[in-house]
């Protein structure tokens, strides 16, 4: 199931070239190399793992849609990205649910739990994230989750990069500021 | 984490907040490998249009090919037994005229395999008067001649 070692050497703009041009194997590389990424994201939208693989497969067969005449200037997340949004999207509405109200959710600590001790602060990093607003979560996941630079989240996000960077230092500076995560910005 | 594009006037983080935000994200489901054989017959088709032109005619019945070779090997991987979850999304009503794609023939393919009660009639395309397999391969030979046109279903 590779796409041979030459394909995976290339970069997502070059496989893309290669897809328009009709090459089996850049696709297969391309579809190995961002696969994971792909399900992971759809399954943390749809929280649902057959979901998440119908995402998966509509993901790469839109992507195979328009080609040939694909162009890619960066990295294929940027463009990806915002497909499994939308289609993960779509998928909760066709599931006849409540479309995710908040997609980016993290798991949120029931009413009787008890409060996040410092001692744990992953279990405080949750809780703390999950009550950010979505758009800052948003883009706070997209930088430390999917390893996304600042130019290519508003590239998916089809924001300024201005915007992406306050919403960005809003959400570092709610965890800077609490006691509980600030460990995460020692050195 | 620090690549020259990603300063903002507050510090960078350590790496040890990517690590945990992963740690706290990462349900990531398994995907079989016959879902990525499957993905990739039934991209086939759409690559064949960008290699060849004047690919029509074969390219309808190399896409019912590729569609059966994906409802093959996608089937037994998605099969619902007893005491598993219903799949996620309904197969809901065909519209006479309403663009169709491959996923929606392994989408019927799999309600038939689960035994097709919950398919609605309007997806009998053969005229037969019942919905089955000669269904699914009119649904991929209307999804391969549609996608010889360009649509925008998800964009």
């Amino acid at each position: 199931m590779s796409g041979g070692h030459e394909h995976e050497r290339r970069s997502d703009a070059e496989l893309v070239r290669a897809i328009n041009a009709g090459d089996r194997r850049a696709f297969e590389a391309l579809y190995h190399r961002h696969r994971d990424w792909v399900a992971s994201l759809a399954m943390r939208f749809t929280g649902d793992r057959e979901a998440a693989l119908d995402v998966l497969q509509e993901t790469f067969l839109y992507l195979v849609r328009k080609s040939p005449g694909l162009e890619l200037e960066g990295r294929l997340t940027s463009l990806l990205w915002p497909v499994v949004k939308h289609l993960s999207i779509a998928h909760n509405r066709k599931r006849r649910r409540e479309p995710a109200v908040d997609p980016m959710a993290m798991p949120v600590r029931g009413v009787d739990d008890p409060p996040p001790g410092l001692d744990d602060p992953r279990e405080a990093l949750a809780g703390l994230v999950g009550g950010l607003p979505e758009a800052q979560r948003e883009v706070l996941l997209m930088r430390y989750v999917d390893g996304m630079a600042l130019d290519e989240i508003a590239a998916a996000l089809g924001r300024p990069l201005g915007t992406v960077k306050s919403r960005l230092h809003h959400a570092l500076a709610r965890l800077r500021g609490d006691p509980r995560t600030k460990k995460y910005f020692e050195r | 984490m620090t690549d020259g594009r990603t300063q903002t006037d507050l510090p960078e983080p350590n790496e040890a907040l990517a690590e945990d935000l992963r740690a706290l994200l990462a349900d990531r489901p398994f995907v079989p490998e016959e879902v990525d054989r499957a993905i990739i017959a039934a991209a086939e088709p759409h690559l064949t249009c960008g290699r060849r032109r004047g690919w029509r005619v074969a390219g309808v019945w190399g896409g019912v090919a590729a569609a059966a070779a994906v409802a093959a090997v996608v089937l037994p991987t998605l099969w619902v037994g007893p005491g598993q979850s219903e799949p996620a999304v309904a197969l809901g009503d065909y519209a006479p005229g309403e663009p169709v794609d491959v996923v929606d023939a392994l989408r019927l393919a799999r309600a038939l395999e689960r035994g097709g009660e919950s398919v609605s009639i309007t997806w009998d395309l053969s005229g037969d008067g019942v919905v089955d397999r000669a269904d699914v391969d009119a649904v991929a030979m209307r999804a391969v001649v549609l996608n010889d046109e360009p649509e925008e279903r998800h964009g």
